[in-house]
């Protein structure tokens, strides 16, 4: 006790040391009055938490790794440690003083993000367990057990590399730049420059064994409410690793003999161990430029393997059943039974995501041989069984399912779903809503920690029921209200008011088109609210409608809803026209409604014919690239590209507005164009609107 | 009280000590040697802080290693000492006294006598960073008595110290010899005549004398047919070093 208040009193003395550590208390403070105050004027509790408090922990840290070696090495500077150590334990008592000041040391701000986070959760008012368990962890694992790590790893310095700062300061450089995404730049250029996509993954894997603040200083990503700071058991598994093992390392400068070699097995063991578990970890969020980065693993995968496009394709059989034991820890393992309506078939073909491992497909009568190609599994005869058994396990980037959150959409193959289907759109740049034409029935049991959610009724992580596709969420999710799951802390929680507006919006648009077999009966499917991570970097996936249940990103209002899901609807084959199709549906959902920007003045017709001439006749100002272009070239190619976004603008624009608004045949062109968007044509829409223009206005 | 069998140091390839062996019961030993002959490591040897490659330190016929209670009964001085500077001198001693465990309620007392013992009792409210070089090296002296100790091992302790503070110190360490071992290694051999009974000279990593002072001095008379006044112990050591050389 004695040497541990002497220690203390060198730290609070020294003001190299205490200075900078009131400064950073100081800080502590600051940070959370902006993350205060950004949360009061955003209301997103997770984007000023990850801003003002997450983003700069590796600062902290830094500063304690500064701390922990500069108190720790104070005992070498000034030539302690020979005479020291020739006391019993001398060295142990001293370095455990040291130890334990450091440890009250980042107590005291732990404690301050502790308390600032107890009053964030009564602040924002959502009486939600989960997310006071979340940020109690947060703390402990952010706030808490990283700078300990962090005065740890100046201690392990200071007992090993002793006066050398030049060595310690380097390494603490290092460190500090592997937990911020500015090595993304060199990290990234084996697989740039030498198309090394291996290389790579290996740096990138020694870079996460040493990220102690997983939500790195200089990223971009945004934190979605149901998955929360990224704490996945592996990261615990790190911050504990680098608290113990630089306390390893401590204490073998401690110990002569049978210890110190004991303690090196142990150190030793511990980083195996460590290792070893790091490299199960399974389902991860990695946000960062990687090719493995969740965004980014899926659209960078399928661009760079050969085109196929599976539109049209026939399963030749259906899958009646599914029973699904599926298990949730680090990653998804699972043994799903399918039963398919036609067992006498020579050949099957099934989609399963190539993320997941497929182990063996087995019938009653023992294994069969399968050929996996990428997301298709190829199987022969089923030798007059009905019954196939895949036993797989794995991980999608995207939609994760891990100790933390779980998002499995149904239109997305985590299962085998019957035929060859693709997974990406490269045209659409999104995931496909892979749905089967039938339900199925499900019999569905999940293992994990977490309370999961499914569109199929049940309880206790055990569902039962028919739909076209099994939608699975967890994590800081809930039913919000009857027959609606959404992530409780976000703010744009979708009501029964905004779903049942969205449907007579709906109903109202379809009937108008002509389409009242379309109708969807919005309140009597279940709806999940999707985190907005759904959209990011994908178009086509926003809202998924299946057989019983929805799932969207964006749902607060009924008006954005139902724009999203006719979004889903109207999709054109043919590319572009993004613009045009906006407006449509913008007209088609506002009915008679005026809007602000269509009441300020009539469309000039004459000129939109011109115009839309312009623009077909203009050549696609991309297909005139080269690499050899003159000056002169590149200066007919800029203003050619910039003519042709002005008429993309303007033309989408007003004839939208004069199709849709101010022609007498406007319901007609409403019907013509949802026919059109709703078909398989892939003709361009601008010759077909210009037809239609022209045919109004006569010769 | 403290034995040395057949000791062997070696760092790397190169052998610093070469069997030692050396038995030191009660009274004050001077060891004395060259730059470099080996003084420090056998100290440190003797201090547990080194483990030899050969040969073992005994203390009370014991091996050190073996013995729980040796260091509670060592009191070491290193060649180079210091402390932390944020702290004032009680409280550096208070360091001290939790490091050797001596119980709170002693420390006072254990504390005022050392640091009367090196004269620095006014000092002892003051930071160490405004302690001179000197009273530091005094400082050092201190905390290697504090706990009255029965081996004290000092390594240089006299070097920086004024001529009245080395007086004083060869004072001191009269009274301190007499019912403990102190073992003083240094190479100002006026140092070790005025408080030493017993001398072990080491060169190269050798022991080439151990035994009583006049012993040393009469080495002089043997071996350099030293004449005319008493031969100092000096005249001792240079005869028998110069000899080697």
């Amino acid at each position: 006790m004695r040497l541990y208040k002497r220690s203390l009193s060198v730290f609070l003395r020294d003001r190299k040391l205490s200075i900078p550590y009131y400064a950073v208390l100081a800080l502590i403070v600051a940070m959370s009055v902006y993350c205060l105050g950004s949360y009061s004027r955003s209301g997103d509790v997770f984007s000023a938490i990850k801003w003002w408090l997450a983003r700069p922990t590796i600062l902290i840290m830094t500063f304690f790794i500064y701390c922990g070696y500069e108190l720790t090495v104070r005992m070498h500077d000034n030539n302690m440690v020979e005479y020291v150590r020739a006391h019993t334990r001398g060295l142990l008592k001293a370095y455990s003083a040291v130890l334990f000041s450091l440890l009250t040391i980042v107590a005291v701000p732990s404690s301050m993000f502790f308390a600032f986070f107890l009053f964030l959760y009564h602040r924002v008012g959502v009486s939600y367990a989960p997310f006071l368990v979340h940020l109690v962890k947060l703390s402990v694992l952010y706030f808490g057990l990283s700078p300990a790590a962090g005065a740890m790893l100046g201690m392990a310095m200071a007992a090993r590399l002793r006066s050398n700062r030049l060595a310690v300061y380097s390494l603490t450089t290092g460190f500090m730049l592997l937990n911020t995404t500015f090595t993304d730049v060199p990290f990234r250029v084996p697989y740039l420059v030498f198309n090394s996509y291996l290389v790579e993954r290996a740096l990138y894997y020694i870079k996460d064994f040493l990220t102690l603040v997983p939500h790195q200083l200089g990223s971009h990503f945004a934190i979605y409410p149901i998955y929360g700071f990224p704490m996945e058991p592996v990261r615990w598994v790190v911050a504990v690793f680098w608290v113990l093992f630089p306390l390893t390392l401590v204490l073998v400068e401690c110990f002569t003999r049978k210890t110190k070699r004991a303690l090196l097995v142990v150190s030793a063991l511990l980083l195996l161990l460590s290792v070893g578990l790091f490299s199960v970890r399974g389902s991860v969020l990695a946000m960062d430029m990687r090719n493995d980065s969740y965004p980014y693993a899926d659209p960078i995968y399928y661009m760079d393997r050969p085109r196929q496009d599976y539109r049209g394709y026939e399963a030749g059989f259906a899958i009646e059943a599914y029973r699904m034991d599926l298990t949730v820890s680090n990653e998804l393992h699972a043994r799903v039974e399918v039963t398919v309506d036609n067992p006498g078939r020579e050949g099957y073909e099934f989609t399963l995501y190539h993320g997941y491992i497929l182990e063996s497909v087995r019938t009653e009568r023992g294994e069969i041989p399968f050929t996996r190609e990428g997301d298709y599994v190829s199987l022969g005869g089923l030798n007059g069984s009905d019954t196939l058994v895949f036993t797989y396990y794995g991980k999608s980037p995207k939609f994760y399912a891990n100790a933390q959150a779980i998002t499995l959409p149904g239109h997305f193959a985590y299962y085998p779903k019957a035929g060859r289907s693709n997974i990406w759109d490269l045209d659409r740049y999104g995931y496909v809503v892979n749905l089967p034409p039938s339900e199925s029935v499900y019999t569905v049991e999940v293992r994990s920690g977490l309370e999961v959610f499914c569109n199929l009724p049940g309880g206790d992580n055990e569902f039962h029921g028919r739909s076209n596709g099994l939608s699975l969420f967890a994590g800081m999710y809930e039913e919000v209200a009857h027959g609606i799951y959404a992530e409780p802390v976000r703010r744009d929680q979708p009501t029964r008011e905004s779903i049942l507006e969205a449907e007579r919006i709906l109903t109202d648009a379809f009937l108008r088109v002509g389409h009242p077999d379309m109708v969807i009966a919005l309140s009597d499917k279940r709806f999940f609210q999707a985190p907005e991570s759904f959209a990011l970097n994908s178009n086509t996936d926003k809202t998924v409608i299946m057989s019983d249940h929805i799932v969207s990103c964006y749902s607060a209002s009924g008006q954005g809803l139902a724009n999203s899901i006719m979004t889903s609807i109207v999709r054109p084959w043919s590319s572009g026209g993004y613009w045009f199709r906006s407006h449509y549906i913008d007209y088609l959902l506002r009915g008679q409604e005026e809007t602000s920007q269509a009441a300020q003045s009539e469309v000039d017709t004459s000129l939109l014919l011109r115009e839309m001439e312009e623009w077909l006749l203009l050549p696609d100002p991309g297909a005139s690239f080269h690499d050899n272009m003159t000056e002169e070239e590149r200066v007919a190619l800029a203003t050619a590209q910039r003519r042709w976004g002005e008429l993309e603008r303007a033309v989408s624009e007003k004839a939208a507005k004069y199709l849709f608004y101010e022609s007498a045949r406007k319901q007609a062109n409403l019907r013509f164009f949802f026919d059109y968007f709703t078909s398989e044509s892939t003709d361009d829409w601008l010759p077909l609107a210009t037809a239609r223009v022209r045919e109004e206005l006569g010769p | 009280m403290i034995a040395v069998r057949d000791l062997s140091k070696r760092f790397g390839r190169k052998e610093v000590l070469h069997s030692i062996s050396l038995s030191l019961g009660n009274g004050c030993y001077g060891l004395l040697g060259a730059n470099g002959a080996g003084k420090t490591t056998l100290i440190r040897c003797m201090a547990g802080l080194f483990e030899p490659q050969k040969g073992e330190v005994l203390y009370a016929n014991r091996p050190i290693h073996k013995l729980k209670g040796f260091q509670r009964d060592l009191g070491y001085l290193p060649q180079v000492f210091g402390m932390l500077p944020e702290l004032t001198l009680y409280e550096m001693m208070d360091y001290m006294c939790s490091l050797k465990g001596i119980p709170r309620s002693q420390c006072a007392g254990e504390i005022a006598k050392a640091l009367e013992f090196v004269n620095l009792e006014e000092r002892a409210g003051e930071r160490v960073r405004t302690l001179s070089g000197g009273m530091v090296r005094r400082a050092g002296i201190a905390q290697a008595i504090l706990g009255d100790p029965k081996v004290l091992l000092l390594d240089e302790p006299t070097a920086g110290l004024d001529p009245s503070e080395r007086a004083r110190f060869r004072n001191g360490v009269r009274e301190l010899k007499r019912d403990r071992t102190v073992l003083l290694s240094t190479h100002i051999v006026e140092d070790v005549d005025a408080c030493c009974d017993n001398v072990i000279v080491i060169h190269g990593g050798r022991i080439l004398f151990s035994g009583p002072s006049d012993e040393l001095r009469e080495v002089a008379v043997r071996r350099a047919g030293h004449k005319g006044e008493k031969p100092t112990l000096e005249d001792g050591y240079l005869s028998l070093t110069q000899g080697i050389a």
